[in-house]
């Protein structure tokens, strides 16, 4: 590994960290916002190993990518911001709501019932 | 010769690897549904990884390093295949997929 | 009034955000009407808001430059000797004699600032029990959890987890008992052994988990380990304050059991780390321990 090779490596992953944070901030649906949150906590843990610190690198990894990012889904899935996911299934299923899938965007449902309407 | 060979070796299977990383993320930004996006990232789990550590263990030799390498291929094999199970089987359970695999056997059918 | 209904709606999973009361659309001030002051009709016409973000971008300008030129009047990475001051020269000199531990990372947060991580352990646990005080259901009524696929029983998750469970918490104690040998301590353990607790409670319920992690352990254990903490430093602090001599010594380094106190303080705040993650996972899964 030349010395050149380490640092555009740093560089690189640096730049990724910078559009990683923003994506997060400016982005409007929630769920695809923790995910990107949880994925900045992954290019940090990568830049501390880089920069030769074991220790924040073990704790980036375990608390940013692991149990941050579960804490978070709790918080969002009390406020409601699963509901948007949510269909209605009728008698034939049992008439009870269900809960989607969080790597679904949640504006892939929409287009999808218009489509089924449009065929109709 | 032994070291050209170690090389050319490690240096196929990096490559394949990385092609499987490509044309996995290719797939993810792709697609429109999200089982089809999970089995496009699945082959990043599976093949990329596989091939990538095998190309590392070749190109390494026999060293220390290389077992925990075969440690981490072993822990990946067993902790992703679970977690894409999980997210597929809530997908399909409670998710709008039984409208997306019978919008192709009934245009026209009843909304289900 | 509204705020009241409004957290009741939110801890009955009725809260939606969309639908939340949003600020009236901007009035514009008659002409006859001259009793407002400029400044009210300033803010009716919606004036804050531009305020707000202007004062936002100065803002966020502000702390980056200030930032920026901080980081840039400090020494290049991977340099030595010259910038450094007399505290960091002492350090890494005389670190590993004075405090007995290889990790220097460890020596310095638990040994000379031992205070600082005392404070932080503190913090987790405040942290842990605010969220205790606002989520907690006493009263015997369950939670109106959201109906949702219960993966509790599930046989890929279980049977696999079944090996994997054992070496996340094999190595998640590893990890906070060398913490003064090599990379590791208190924190990053505590948080791969709450990581493995959480797991653990979601593969398999909250029978199993709760055989061990229960609301009077989870007490228990975070306070005793607070107090541990607090007596232990204070011994070490008034014997080394005063020069006397202290039955704990520091050991040949690279030994597991030496570097003085450093063993059983990782060991302390790991658990409250632990704790803490697992005590918040359960607050917001179930509101109950």
């Amino acid at each position: 590994m030349t010395p050149e090779l380490t640092e555009a490596i740093k560089i690189s992953l640096l730049v990724l960290l910078i559009v990683a944070a923003v994506a997060a901030s400016v982005m409007k649906k929630l769920v695809p916002a923790l995910i990107v949150f949880t994925s900045f906590s992954l290019i940090m843990a990568l830049v501390w190993i880089l920069l030769e610190s074991p220790d924040l690198a073990i704790t980036e990894a375990a608390v940013g990518a692991g149990v941050s990012g579960v804490l978070f889904y709790m918080a969002l899935r009390r406020m409601g911001q699963m509901k948007k996911s949510f269909i209605e299934k009728d008698g034939a299923d049992g008439s009870e709501k269900g809960e989607n899938d969080e790597n679904d965007r949640p504006d892939e449902n929409g287009e999808d019932g218009e489509h089924d309407e449009d065929q109709r | 010769m032994k070291d050209w060979i170690c090389f050319f070796i490690s240096a196929f299977f990096a490559v394949i690897g990385m092609s499987a990383f490509l044309f996995a993320a290719v797939g993810v930004f792709r697609f429109d549904h999200v089982l089809y996006r999970m089995h496009a990232s699945a082959l990043a789990d599976t093949v990329g990884v596989a091939c990538l550590t095998i190309a590392a263990v070749v190109y390494i030799g026999a060293d220390f390093v290389s077992l925990k390498e075969l440690a981490v291929l072993l822990l990946m094999t067993l902790s992703s295949p679970v977690s894409t199970h999980l997210l597929a089987e809530i997908e399909y359970t409670m998710g709008n997929c039984k409208k997306e695999s019978r919008r192709a056997e009934d245009l026209g059918g009843d909304e289900k | 009034m509204k705020i009241r209904d409004n957290i009741k709606k939110w801890l009955a999973y009725d809260y939606d955000l969309d639908s939340a009361p949003v600020m009236p659309d901007p009035v514009e001030p008659d002409v006859e009407a001259p009793d407002i002051s400029f400044w009210r009709s300033l803010r009716r016409r919606g004036a804050h808001r531009a305020l707000y973000y202007v004062a936002a971008v100065i803002c966020s300008i502000i702390l980056a430059s200030t930032l920026i030129l901080t980081v840039s009047g400090m020494p290049r990475y991977g340099e030595d000797a010259e910038f450094m001051d007399t505290v960091t020269y002492e350090y890494l000199a005389h670190g590993m004699e004075y405090t007995g531990a290889v990790n220097i990372v460890s020596g310095i947060i638990l040994e000379y600032r031992a205070f600082d991580t005392l404070g932080e352990s503190f913090v987790l646990f405040c942290a842990v029990t605010c969220v205790l005080v606002l989520l907690r259901i006493d009263d015997g009524k369950d939670d109106v959890s959201l109906p949702c696929h219960d993966l509790t029983g599930d046989v890929i998750l279980s049977r696999t987890m079944r090996a994997l469970i054992p070496f996340i918490f094999i190595f998640g104690i590893y990890v906070l008992l060398n913490g003064h040998l090599s990379p590791g301590g208190g924190f990053s353990g505590g948080a791969v052994l709450g990581a493995g607790i959480i797991l653990l409670s979601s593969a398999y319920g909250e029978q199993t988990s709760g055989k061990f992690v229960t609301e009077r352990t989870f007490r228990i254990v975070t306070t005793s380990a607070l107090l541990f903490y607090c007596i232990g430093k204070s011994y070490t602090f008034y014997t080394g304050a005063n020069g006397l001599h202290s039955f704990i010594g520091n050991g040949t380094p690279g030994n597991i059991l030496s570097a003085g106190l450093i063993l059983p303080l990782n060991v302390a705040v790991g658990l409250v780390v632990a704790c803490t993650m697992y005590g918040i996972y359960r607050m917001f899964k179930e509101r109950r321990f």
